[in-house]
């Protein structure tokens, strides 16, 4: 196999998503290389940001990237960085996390290849409320949504609901102690809110969909992947990710326009790939979210999809 | 007189414990591969048959996402 790579794999050495698309690119015969964050100082780099060429000495192999051979990057890294109290603060731990970091963000400087996604683009889709107004301006219907720290919104999104969905503006996950705590959709009762438990940080607060299906929706370029998540056949209640241990997952056809605006959504962020989740009910789908970064790889199981061989066709297609 | 926790915190149930290892059992990373083998063969850990997949964040769905911290 040619040293140069023709896809570059920017990942986490645990992200089993990118030893997928692995298997797909050899399976092809397509040069590749990974580089996982844990493995940076492992390794040697060279990269000259004149002439746009990086060397990386890897485990005793050489590796030459370059516009010249270089298609597309598979970029499954942080677009920007959180603080965590509970993460080791010395000095040393801090100066690897934060200068590999960009220097992995840096190789946005391969600016002739097909980036999975753009780091920038990622940045702007990641932000749900531009999410909302971008899904709303297309078409799709969307739950009536506030984002708030008060519970003034209420009568706003839930009308005569006796329900509402709260989730957080961003992923919810802490760690405490030696536990790892997550925090799913809620559905709440209307009066169970309070503005004391809120006024410290915005949530989201939507319109509670009751008896809805939940549709998975992976756009891989031009190709949409749709499936229906249930639980003995039947749709689940609250978050499905709640029940995901049980869930079916079977591969369905969306309406043609339903599609399309997924496929336009995509674009309309400056994405490649985006994975959505809609809600089905009583005929009308509407939208919740889409994820940049979304899982898929489960499904290549568990729905009999082959979107690793998708993916694996968009980086090796280029820009 | 000290505050309510946040909905977001206390609402927040599911819970595992750390793992030492996020690595999968009985497999070893070839760095030049780019993959997890399954130890001492040349055998990618995702093209096993029926391999279980170690768990991740969010109840063997989802990591992507939530690793945007990292």
């Amino acid at each position: 196999m040619s040293r140069d790579p023709e896809v570059l794999i920017l990942g986490s050495r645990y992200d089993l998503t990118c030893d997928f698309v692995v298997a797909a690119l050899l399976r092809k015969g397509v040069p590749y290389l990974r580089l996982n964050s844990e493995d940076l100082p492992t390794a040697d780099f060279e990269l000259d940001p004149s002439a746009a060429t990086l060397t990386v000495d890897l485990a005793g192999h050489r590796f030459q990237v370059s516009d010249r051979n270089l298609r597309s990057v598979l970029y499954r890294r942080p677009t920007f960085l959180r603080l965590n109290e509970n993460k080791t603060s010395d000095a040393r731990s801090e100066l690897l996390r934060v200068h590999w970091a960009t220097f992995m963000r840096s190789l946005v400087l391969f600016e002739g290849a097909g980036w999975v996604n753009h780091p920038s683009q990622t940045y702007l889709a990641e932000h749900k409320a531009v999410q909302i107004r971008r899904a709303s301006a297309l078409g799709f219907s969307v739950p009536r949504t506030r984002i708030a720290n008060t519970t003034a919104p209420i009568p706003a999104v839930a009308t005569t609901d006796a329900q509402i969905v709260v989730k957080g503006l961003d992923t919810v996950l802490f760690r405490e102690l030696e536990r790892e705590v997550f925090g799913f959709t809620q559905f709440v009762d209307v009066a169970a809110l309070s503005d004391d438990e809120l006024q410290a940080a915005p949530v989201i607060m939507q319109q509670a969909l009751q008896d809805k299906t939940d549709l998975r929706i992976t756009v891989v370029g031009e190709t949409v992947f749709a499936v229906e998540i249930t639980r003995g056949g039947q749709p689940i209640r609250g978050d499905w990710r709640c029940a995901s241990r049980d869930a079916e997952y079977a591969p369905t056809r969306l309406p043609r326009e339903v599609e399309n605006r997924c496929l336009a959504l995509t674009k309309s962020l400056g994405l490649r790939f985006g994975a959505i989740d809609l809600a089905l009910q009583d005929g009308r789908y509407y939208f919740l979210e889409i994820n940049p970064t979304g899982e898929w790889a489960w499904l290549v199981d568990a729905a009999g999809l082959a979107i690793d061989q998708a993916v694996a066709d968009l980086l090796i297609a280029g820009r | 007189m000290s505050k309510p926790a946040h909905f977001l915190i206390h609402t927040a149930a599911s819970a595992r414990r750390l793992q030492a290892s996020l690595a999968p059992q009985g497999c070893t990373y070839d760095p030049v591969l780019g993959a997890w083998l399954l130890d001492g063969t040349a055998v990618l850990l995702v093209e096993i048959p029926d391999r279980s997949l170690p768990g991740t964040k969010k109840n063997d769905i989802e990591t992507g996402e939530d690793q945007k911290g990292e």
